[in-house]
């Protein structure tokens, strides 16, 4: 869209931007562009880590970084033979640097990706987990109480993720009182939030925690793979839940927490039993009860009848005897 | 948290005692009172857990971060 002479004249006269200067966003967009126009960027090669992958009718959209910076890409499916990016590779990218004006966003037409090999990120969580394994940290720890009185909840205020938790534990047992301790679940100081929001509630008195978070890429789940984060689940006395991510988010916190919900939904099902199941237990309980104590007092009233038989028998073979006695007696006599 | 009964510990207590009161009955280890004693306590204690069972006004408190 062109820039008006009103607009030009009162942007120079009230601002004193000279007019000629003035370029529209698309023009600024153009130039852009035109700067990427060079030989060495229109068939680059980059390398860096796989992250955030999506799928769409066939095509890859991926995001490619490094621990400086991130770069969106896109491999069409016409590209894609035998090798389609993965999370966590490192792969070599060919393709041309273009900028999208309508998305304002710059990022890398692929026609060829190669992979050189598993990314720094990947290979170091790989390690973590490894070796918090051969230490025990994911063999389970405290059994859930099935009937708790008081959850804590760890969860961004206004996420979905708390939401989730929340009616899921009400759905099944509505009388349970519920303590959201809010921390960030993703940002520089996500870890420590998250660490601090899980010893104060450890220290609440409340009778499980459950951390949520909803869906995101890998670097969006970062806090819950670091070691800090896992050791404050590992050293509470509290029974932890956790519900992050997606179902194919095996992360550290969750490998470490005593149980683990695939999302915030599950955890909160995992954090409480359902009431109508504990009701029908001990409706059932009740029902054993009353029929082991009728069995008892049958059982109890068969004894005594056979008691009271023999001694009516043993009263009259004695009563046989004695008559038998007397009448020996008589005869001899 | 220290110190207070839990519901889930009274929960686990009281499923566990009236296991166990079943098996003596079965196993015929009580006289006819002290069964009907254990009976009826046990049955209080089952009553008991269904009246919080039927508690369905949990709240939702947001605690402030400490400091």
């Amino acid at each position: 869209m062109a820039i008006g002479a009103e607009v030009r004249e009162a942007v120079e006269d009230e601002h004193g931007i000279p007019a000629d200067k003035l370029t529209t966003v698309a023009q600024a967009a153009r130039q852009v562009n035109d700067a990427l126009d060079r030989p060495e960027l229109r068939a680059a090669h980059v390398i860096g880590e796989v992250t955030n992958v999506s799928d769409w009718k066939g095509n890859s959209f991926f995001t490619l970084k490094d621990d400086r910076a991130k770069l969106r890409c896109v491999l069409f499916a016409r590209h894609i033979d035998d090798y389609r990016p993965s999370e966590g590779d490192q792969v070599v990218v060919r393709g041309a640097l273009d900028f999208h004006g309508e998305q304002g966003e710059l990022s890398l037409k692929a026609n060829r990706v190669v992979p050189v090999g598993e990314g720094d990120y990947y290979r170091k969580l790989r390690q973590l987990k490894q070796e918090l394994r051969e230490q025990g940290w994911f063999d389970g720890g405290q059994d859930v109480p099935q009937l708790p009185g008081k959850i804590g909840v760890i969860a961004s205020e206004d996420a979905d993720a708390f939401s989730d938790v929340r009616d899921s534990i009400r759905e099944r047992n509505p009388g349970v009182d519920i303590v959201l301790r809010p921390a960030s679940v993703q940002g520089d100081h996500a870890v420590e939030e998250l660490v601090d929001a899980i010893r104060q509630l450890d220290r609440h008195g409340v009778d499980s925690i459950v951390i949520a978070r909803g869906g995101g890429d890998i670097e969006a789940l970062q806090p819950f793979n670091t070691r800090e984060v896992a050791a404050a689940i590992k050293q509470a006395d509290t029974p932890v839940v956790t519900g992050i991510g997606h179902q194919e988010d095996e992360t550290v916190a969750g490998l470490t927490a005593d149980s683990r919900g695939i999302t915030p939904t599950d955890a909160g099902r995992k954090a409480t039993t359902d009431i109508e199941e504990l009701r029908q237990q001990l409706d059932d309980l009740s029902d054993q009860l009353d029929q082991a104590h009728r069995r008892f007092q049958a059982r109890r009233r068969q004894e005594q009848e056979i008691a009271r038989q023999e001694r009516r028998e043993t009263l009259y073979q004695a009563a046989i005897v004695t008559m038998a006695i007397i009448f020996l007696l008589w005869w001899a006599l | 948290m220290v110190g207070a009964v839990s519901l889930d510990q009274q929960w686990r207590t009281t499923v566990e005692q009236a296991e166990e009161l079943i098996e003596r009955l079965q196993q015929d280890e009580m006289t006819r009172a002290a069964a009907a004693d254990a009976v009826e306590e046990q049955e209080n204690r089952l009553d008991r857990l269904r009246e919080r069972l039927a508690q369905d006004d949990g709240s939702t408190t947001v605690l402030e971060q400490d400091g």
